[in-house]
């Protein structure tokens, strides 16, 4: 329920924010002001990909983006990245492996696009989907009534797994077209390929199995010379 | 006079500690044995739960495996299967000489749980057949046996 609530009020943010900006456009001076259509094209790098795996996590990801930039409003984004993973659980000794690439799709839209600003906050929706394959193997299974074992080592097992995101963050120009910012994400996992002996324990861009997590961005931001941001 | 209209930035702030108590919530449920057990339940002719009058015990054939002991009053029966078979029999012993023989022929399915719970085994039952001595038929109701507790196989008395 909570997490209905949650997408109900980010979802609700997206719909006003342009609300506010129809009553605002009957200030004359506004009026006057015609923003171009085409904005500007971003290219972003995800540092926290890489940072998960330095401060200790059980995988790795790196991450480019491209967004261009309508009416410094509206922001259609291209996420592409490869995740890997590579663990073994110390306790039940169990490894993992997974390696692949993954896509995101979706908008971002700027609630301070009417502010004269390089900084701003925004939220966004993505839709993401990965095709990947992985191995695990774990001791063999040892039956507790009759005694004897069952080996667990399983190769290549391939699965498809497509996935929701709602991001909110922020951004600030750090130098001339060099931007930073940093994103929270709501995932939502849609479906998977199930397998009767496992089901994926990472999934590249979505991060470690669950049907609801987080994932954080931290992005360094280029914008292309190809016309002012503003 | 000023007006206070709510910005987007406390609607964001106000988003992001939505999210962050959502995150909080995380819970993992082990089963303290990861073994996963056929259920089974026991109906009178009309399909209403009846209980084997007199201790019960339920061995398993070609062992000294003895599964229930001497049980009283039984309406349901969780026996396990072997991992290392694909067909198990059981004896259900009303007395010495008044017994039954179930014989459950499966699949043995080894599943990563996850990382914190592990491993266990997960069966498919792929036929169930009983003699009638004491029973009078046999029913798979739901062939997948993993760690939820559903019913699996349902005995039917006789008529009388």
């Amino acid at each position: 329920m909570n997490t209905f609530k949650c997408i109900c009020l980010l979802i609700s943010l997206l719909l006003f924010a342009p609300m506010q900006a129809q009553e605002k456009k009957q200030n004359p001076e506004t009026e006057t002001e015609k923003k171009p259509f085409f904005q500007g094209v971003g290219i972003a790098v995800d540092l926290g990909g890489i940072g998960n795996k330095l401060f200790g996590g059980t995988y790795m990801s790196s991450e480019v983006a491209a967004e261009v930039n309508l009416l410094n409003r509206y922001m259609p984004v291209v996420e592409i990245g490869y995740g890997v993973s590579d663990m073994t659980d110390e306790d039940k000794n169990i490894s993992y492996k997974a390696s692949a690439p993954y896509f995101r799709v979706g908008m971002n839209y700027n609630f301070m696009h009417n502010k004269d600003t390089y900084s701003i906050i925004y939220g966004g929706l993505r839709y993401g989907f990965s095709s990947f394959s992985f191995d695990i193997s774990a001791p063999d299974l040892q039956d507790p009534v009759w005694g004897g074992s069952t080996p667990f080592h399983y190769e290549g097992l391939s699965c498809t797994a497509q996935w929701v995101e709602i991001v909110a963050g922020i951004r600030a120009q750090i130098w001339k077209n060099l931007h930073m910012g940093w994103a929270v994400r709501y995932k939502r996992l849609l479906s998977y390929t199930e397998h009767p002996n496992a089901d994926p324990h990472y999934i590249p861009g979505y991060g470690v199995y669950d049907n609801v997590k987080f994932g954080f961005t931290y992005n360094i931001i280029y914008y292309l010379p190809l016309s002012k941001k503003k | 006079m000023r007006t206070r209209t709510p910005s987007p930035l406390r609607h964001l702030l106000a988003a992001v500690v939505l999210l962050s108590g959502i995150a909080a919530c995380s819970d993992t449920d082990c089963t303290t044995s990861n073994t996963a057990y056929v259920n089974y339940n026991i109906y009178d002719a009309n399909g209403n739960s009846v209980s084997l009058t007199g201790p019960v015990t339920v061995t398993a054939a070609g062992t000294d495996s003895v599964l229930i002991n001497q049980e009283s009053n039984l309406q349901s029966m969780q026996l396990p299967l072997r991992y290392t078979s694909t067909e198990d029999t059981f004896v259900v012993h009303l007395s010495e000489v008044l017994f039954d023989t179930i014989f459950v022929t499966h699949q043995n399915i080894p599943h990563f749980i996850s990382m914190e719970c592990g491993t266990g085994m997960y069966y498919h039952i792929d036929n169930a057949r009983c003699t009638r001595r004491i029973f009078d038929s046999i029913s798979v109701v739901n062939p997948d046996i993993n760690f939820d507790a559903n019913e699996h196989i349902q005995m039917y008395m006789p008529a009388n």
